[in-house]
């Protein structure tokens, strides 16, 4: 211990001199120091830190005993002992290289956590500080694994080098001992995890590698982890917090999975692909300015070219196609973003003899239409279904026999599901419909009967069924079974009349929304039993479709309505001659298939002038902005959030308007 | 069932199922490479995990140790993060301190289930929150000068995304 104390002397009286001598110069150095420090003070073994901690308590023990008679050299000597057993352990060489210069724990001090600062302020304005100052140390220094522990005595140690920097003045091997002390004990908390893994504790103000949580500081890959769980909103809030959470919550790889998860990258092939959060805004930015076209009405109407010959009978539609079945038996196909159309032939253009019918004859005119991402179908009224591909050849590659002997059979109705078209036959009732619960993407077929809801799974058709109802489906009900166990889940209640139209795979998660033949539009969340809004809508609904915000119906007596999901007012209306069969919107636009009841057979295929009431129409609404904004002029883009006037129709752009 | 042992950075010993350990991939592959079988008597050293988090660690892998294997990231897929199940939500009612701990030793052991659900926990921490509510949660500073601040109110991110 003699030779201990002599080697003490010296390290100290080292260390003032340096002191003295050296103020503030070569940062660098100081990097350097700092760096060695962190590491020096790492045990390079676990079964020495018992022996250690003991002596370091002791030695903050005696050394606050001491200072509460305002001595500063017991404080040294004391200091000194500890400093002792520290450099007499696994670190003597760099620590008596390197004197640990007191700019190095100001250092520290600067990166240590913000209560540390206020609460110095009251501790040095305290007279009382020092007693309690001794009994915090002294509790302090009790070895224990609880986290809030070592959180109090890190506090603790930084007020406690606060009041000896201030008080003492020249007591900086106290700060060392404190500096020490805390960079035992960070060690752990865990910090020891980053240094394996080669992050030391670098301090890099331009680069930010960790970021803290808590009193932890995670390594960035970690944090990632984390916040890729955020949503767009989370993440904006994120990087409002502090400049190392903001490095984070702007990292490239978080935005360009947001791109992909919301599928926006193709549409940017042109934007630099480097600013993904850009791109992200952009598309949130097109979304809302798409949103208040929705609500406002503004957009450009245009009808679908006409096939020549015949009379619409069925439109069916997904985001970016329009199919249509005309009389004359020929399917018509639009891409309405490629401009693109091309006409399918039947199989079969003679008419069919029936001895049932009145007049003889079956005109072999589309009753149900049909299509997925591949595959073109259509249903005839003489029984046979036609199947063609979509991007190859006119001709149907496959043709199903119905048949025409059963008179069950005689409303063929084709769902689509998602990989592949199938049959099934659909006769009064409506009411009953599978909701699949993201249990099974199987394909599968619903077939709902008189009586009875029947699931077929696609890869067997004809063999493999399950029939999961067989009592009289009630008229008003919505009746919800679990896919995968055949068993009803619950029944949505509220309607009084017949469901006529339904809608659940295009809204969101658990809502499903009904027309039905009370004239009321319902939207349900299958959670609960009753609906959560209710539409007082129009009569003999014949679709609806719902997103976040908004709902559209339409019916059979023309008209379109495009309601408030939340606030259940209608926004606004659109008449059509004749009733609307099909509607359906996508993000930008809204495709409209008016069906007229009339279907004449007969039909001069050079008739060019038939009105459009009998003819049928397709109409398409588009929302997106920049076609209507083309070539107005800055003064006509007024937004309808102005108080001053009314100035609803203001939009030139607008075709049904007069102004 | 074959035991293994396993020591924390603190000395402490722990005696644990092979199938168990198995599901820290940094194991498996440690036993893989080093040729490992039943005869060995020497404890595994896991110098980044003290013996509070390495029993947690191990709490978990036993109560999780029939699971199947997580399925693979999909990138195009919703990140949900309600879908801890009531045990896990249970066992990571701890302190901060603890649960980042975890995700350390999650990620040091190369857990895939653990460390998803660990991050998802601190996810949920932060959703729904205000900047202002996260520094508290966190217990961070805010560093960014006043001029910082205005220019991130003018051109306010999260008014503008949503």
């Amino acid at each position: 211990m003699a030779t201990q104390s002599d080697d003490l002397e010296e390290f100290r009286k080292s260390w003032k001199k340096e002191l003295e001598n050296q103020h503030f110069e070569n940062d660098r150095n100081w990097q350097q120091a700092e760096r060695d420090s962190g590491t020096s003070s790492q045990p390079t073994s676990r079964s020495e830190l018992p022996t250690k901690i003991t002596k370091n308590s002791t030695g903050l023990n005696k050394e606050s005993d001491l200072l509460t008679v305002q001595t500063k050299h017991p404080a040294f000597r004391e200091s000194n002992s500890y400093t002792c057993t520290v450099a007499s352990g696994s670190c003597v060489n760099k620590a008596t290289q390197q004197y640990y210069p007191f700019r190095i724990v100001g250092n520290l001090l600067d990166e240590s956590s913000p209560c540390y600062k206020n609460e110095n302020k009251k501790r040095s304005l305290d007279p009382n500080f020092s007693s309690l100052d001794h009994k915090k140390v002294k509790k302090s220094t009790k070895f224990e694994k609880s986290n809030d522990l070592k959180k109090k005595r890190l506090k603790d140690i930084f007020t406690f080098k606060e009041r000896v920097n201030k008080e003492v003045g020249e007591c900086f091997l106290d700060q060392f001992i404190a500096d020490l002390y805390k960079n035992f004990i960070k060690e752990t908390v865990g910090t020891q995890e980053k240094q394996d893994k080669g992050l030391n504790c670098k301090v890099s103000r331009d680069e930010i590698n960790e970021i803290p949580f808590f009193e932890i500081k995670l390594a960035r890959e970690i944090a990632i982890k984390i916040f890729q769980y955020l949503d767009i909103r989370d993440l904006c809030s994120c990087s409002q917090v502090s400049r190392s959470w903001r490095s984070l919550a702007e990292d490239e790889l978080l935005w360009c999975s947001i791109c992909h998860r919301k599928g926006y990258e193709e549409s940017f092939h042109t934007v630099d692909r480097a600013n993904w959060k850009m791109i992200v805004r952009n598309h949130v930015e097109t979304k809302r300015r798409l949103d208040l076209n929705w609500r406002n009405r503004i957009g450009k109407v245009t009808q679908l070219e006409h096939i020549q010959g015949g009379y619409l009978c069925a439109v069916t539609s997904d985001g970016e196609t329009v199919v249509a079945g005309y009389t004359n038996g020929q399917v018509k196909m639009w891409d309405i973003e490629d401009q693109d159309q091309c006409i399918f032939n039947p199989s079969n253009t003679a008419l069919i003899i029936d001895e049932g019918e009145e007049s003889g004859t079956i005109s072999n005119f589309i009753t149900h239409i049909a299509l997925s991402s591949t595959l073109v179908a259509a249903a005839y009224k003489h029984g046979n279904v036609d199947i063609w591909r979509r991007l190859e050849g006119t001709d149907p590659i496959q043709t199903i026999r119905v048949g025409l002997n059963n008179n069950n059979n005689r409303n063929n109705h084709v769902y689509k599901d998602n990989k592949d078209i199938l049959l099934a036959t659909h006769l009064e009732i409506h009411s009953a419909k599978i909701y699949g619960d993201g249990i099974s993407f199987d394909p599968m077929v619903t077939i709902a009967t008189e009586n009875a809801v029947k699931l077929y799974k696609s890869d067997h058709p004809s063999s493999q069924m399950i029939d999961i109802h067989s009592h009289l489906v009630n008229w008003g009900y919505i009746k919800i079974y679990d896919v995968s166990s055949n068993k009803l889940k619950s029944t949505l209640l509220g309607s009084t009349w017949i469901v006529t139209c339904m809608n659940t795979h295009d809204s969101p998660t658990n809502m499903v929304v009904t027309g039905s033949g009370d004239r009321k539009i319902r939207v349900y969340d299958i959670r609960m039993n009753h609906p959560v809004v209710t539409y007082a809508g129009l009569h003999s609904l014949t679709s609806v479709q719902m997103d976040e915000w908004k709902v559209v119906s339409s019916g059979d007596d023309g008209f379109v309505c495009v309601w408030d999901q939340r606030m259940a007012t209608k926004l606004w209306d659109w008449h059509n001659s004749s009733p609307v069969k099909h509607c359906r919107f996508s993000e930008r636009r809204l495709i409209v298939g008016n069906v007229p009841t009339v279907k004449s057979q007969v039909l001069d295929e050079f008739e060019t002038h038939i009105p459009k009431r009998l003819r049928g129409t397709i109409s398409v609404y588009d929302f997106t902005v920049d076609q209507l904004t083309e070539g107005v002029p800055e003064e006509c883009l007024s937004t309808y959030d102005q108080p001053e006037a009314y100035n609803y129709n203001i939009r030139l752009a607008m075709p049904y308007d007069n102004i | 069932m074959p035991q293994i042992k396993l020591q924390s950075s603190d000395g402490e010993s722990f005696e644990i199922d092979l199938e168990v350990a198995r599901q820290s991939v940094t194991i498996k592959t440690m036993l893989e490479d080093l040729g490992w079988d039943e005869s060995d008597d020497d404890p595994v050293p896991l110098p980044n995990v003290n013996a509070a988090i390495l029993k947690k660690v191990v709490q978990w892998a036993t109560f999780h140790k029939d699971d199947p294997p997580p399925p693979e990231d999909d990138e195009n897929k919703e990140k949900r993060t309600d879908d801890i199940c009531t045990w896990d939500a249970e066992f990571l009612k701890v302190d901060q301190g603890t649960l980042f701990e975890l995700i350390l030793a999650a990620n040091y052991l190369d857990i895939k289930g653990l460390l998803d659900v660990t991050c998802k926990t601190v996810a949920n921490m932060i959703k729904g929150k205000s900047p202002e509510e996260i520094r508290k949660t966190f217990n961070i500073k805010n560093d960014f000068t006043p001029a910082e601040e205005e220019q991130m109110m003018s051109c306010n991110c999260s008014a503008t995304m949503e």
